[in-house]
């Protein structure tokens, strides 16, 4: 329990520090007033804008209103599209989610398999070979990935779309691109977890027992290497999240991440701030959600905290 | 240290990771003067040239770009900017590391709990999303994205220091020394950065590595080192629109981050091994 509170304490901490930031991202990008009336301005009508804006306050009152706004889901208007940017973020959003998701069973599916098949098949042809293809996928830049993938299956064979979301077609190679990198972290930990396990006494003895070996390794081995890799997808979750940003930029996926950086190339500090705050919170509520359910999870953990 | 020589080069992908991050080095130092085109300078007539194993000539061996630049000087230059960022930028989190960690471990209480806590909160931020924030308000240069990539790595560090000065603070002698009156902190520092200055090794290895991942993606979203300094990232963010009459130009640089990568990631394999077998 004072784990719980001291980990909300931290919540708490790590939201407000990120609300200061992108508080200070609208605010230090130049005046509003001149950016709204132009250089030419006089000064009297400068003071007058400022004031309606409420510039005119100390900094500590504009940030206390700046984040009682924000609370109510107030984030302002893009100097852009003149609309809400709450709005604009939430009809990116599920773009964003779909890319996002996609890439994590990739992680899961494709990672989980082969790093139990490696485990299993331990010191085996396959285990070299998913060994090799872990430490290249760690290595490769998921926007240099998409990019090759494009060149190879959008602009030679010509079998996938090159960019736009729509069909599962469009899904595949932007997912794969963003899932590859944590599909072989997963693996290399689901194999290292893995092996512990199976070399662990209660599996010897489940093997003594007479328990057959697909049991072992299904009901006993996985079960129990399961426990870490849970805190592991909560942790990919939001990482696959920041990561977006770069590949929905690589294959002009309408998600959040191609839009904010969109609005750094126009300026458009609201939207820039909107999407900052936001993806921060879900990154940083989903890794706290992660944290707890693995203490809830593995009994042991309870105990040692 | 010819023991040391001599278990790295037995590892075989250390080996390899070892001649890579070598050839890394000489290819960072090349000359400007010695490259066989200027890196920056566009020639509409040469637009496009594929490399040499493709049907190119040996004057452009590895093509040139959109805009006619000879992407082999432009690789070479472009290693030299992303090597120097990694290098200062890992020294940067290192030292900052180091320093909050020795501090936090020796002063303890209210200092300590502040410098932990920061490291949750830095371990909980989303770093692409922070420099990325930081960077669309002040824009980018250089000093600015060595210093923001150099803030993201400090809390390993950090982490690994402070456990280590808990330890020797502990210790008798160190107590005697306060006792004594004497400069326990000068002491403790002696005694813990021999301690743990292979281990930190090894992590600023891997961190290189990640530094070299980190920079070129933002320079690949055009927040980075900007035009007309070739880096790897930004390369790569030329090649995107010609991936139908030019895949060499985001290709070239790409194989030069990848083997950039692997190497570190190897080196820092082998070195653990070495340096450090408790923590496998």
């Amino acid at each position: 329990m004072i784990f719980v509170i001291r980990r909300l304490g931290e919540l708490v901490l790590v939201l407000v520090s990120i609300s200061l930031v992108s508080f200070a991202v609208l605010r230090l990008t130049g005046d509003p007033a001149i950016a709204i009336l132009g250089p030419d301005a006089t000064d009297e009508a400068l003071a007058r804008v400022r004031a309606e804006l409420g510039l005119d306050r100390p900094v500590i009152v504009q940030y206390l209103d700046f984040l009682g706004k924000a609370l109510t889901g107030d984030f302002g208007n893009s100097t852009r599209f003149r609309q809400p940017v709450l709005e604009l973020f939430m009809e990116r959003l599920p773009a964003t989610l779909e890319l996002t998701l996609a890439a994590l069973v990739i992680s899961v599916l494709l990672g989980g398999t082969v790093g139990i098949l490696a485990a299993v098949f331990r010191n085996s042809f396959l285990d070299t070979l998913v060994r090799a293809a872990t430490l290249f996928g760690q290595a490769i830049p998921s926007f240099f990935l998409g990019i090759v993938a494009i060149i190879v299956f959008a602009a030679q064979l010509r079998w996938l779309p090159a960019g736009g979301r729509g069909t599962f077609a469009h899904l595949l190679m932007p997912s794969l691109a963003l899932g590859t990198y944590y599909a072989a972290i997963t693996a290399r930990f689901v194999r290292g977890a893995m092996l512990d396990v199976l070399n662990a006494d209660f599996v010897r003895t489940a093997r003594a027992k007479g328990v057959a070996e697909r049991g072992v390794v299904v009901r006993h081995a996985f079960r129990n290497a399961l426990i870490g890799v849970v805190t592991l997808i909560g942790l990919q979750i939001g990482n696959l999240l920041s990561g977006a940003v770069v590949i929905e930029t690589v294959f002009s996926w309408p998600g959040i991440g191609r839009m904010a950086v969109q609005a750094i190339y126009t300026r458009d500090f609201p939207l820039v701030q909107v999407t900052i705050i936001l993806s921060a919170t879900i990154f940083v509520v989903i890794n706290m959600v992660t944290d707890l359910l693995y203490r809830i999870i593995d009994p042991r953990m309870r105990v040692a905290t | 240290m010819r023991r040391f020589w001599k278990l790295i080069l037995r590892d075989r992908l250390a080996a390899i990771g070892l001649v890579i991050v070598v050839l890394l080095a000489v290819v960072a130092l090349w000359p400007a003067a010695w490259l066989p085109a200027n890196p920056t300078r566009a020639n509409p007539a040469l637009r496009l040239k594929p490399p040499v194993f493709a049907g190119g000539t040996w004057g452009h061996a590895l093509g040139t770009d959109n805009l006619g630049r000879d992407l082999l000087s432009r690789t070479v230059a472009g290693t030299k900017v992303s090597v120097v960022i990694a290098l200062v930028a890992v020294l940067i989190s290192a030292t900052l590391g180091i320093g909050l960690g020795v501090a936090a471990g020796y002063f303890g209480g209210a200092v300590d709990s502040l410098i932990m806590r920061l490291v949750d909160i830095q371990l909980a931020f989303p770093l692409l999303l922070l420099i990325i924030a930081v960077i669309a308000v002040v824009g980018s240069s250089l000093p600015i994205l060595i210093l923001l990539l150099g803030i993201s790595g400090w809390a390993q560090y950090a982490r690994l220091v402070r456990a280590e000065t808990l330890r020797v603070r502990a210790q008798e002698f160190v107590e005697a020394s306060r006792a004594l009156g004497t400069g326990s902190l000068r002491l403790v520092v002696k005694h813990v950065l021999p301690n743990v200055s292979t281990t930190i090794i090894v992590v600023g290895t891997f961190e290189i590595a990640r530094v070299f991942l980190l920079e070129s993606a933002v320079s690949f979203l055009g927040l980075g080192v900007q035009p007309p300094t070739p880096s790897w990232g930004t390369m790569i963010a030329d090649g995107r629109d010609y991936v139908y009459e030019g895949w060499w130009i985001a290709t070239v640089p790409g194989v030069a981050i990848v083997l950039a990568v692997l190497a570190f990631n190897f080196l820092g394999d082998g070195l653990r091994d070495v340096l450090d077998p408790k923590t496998r």
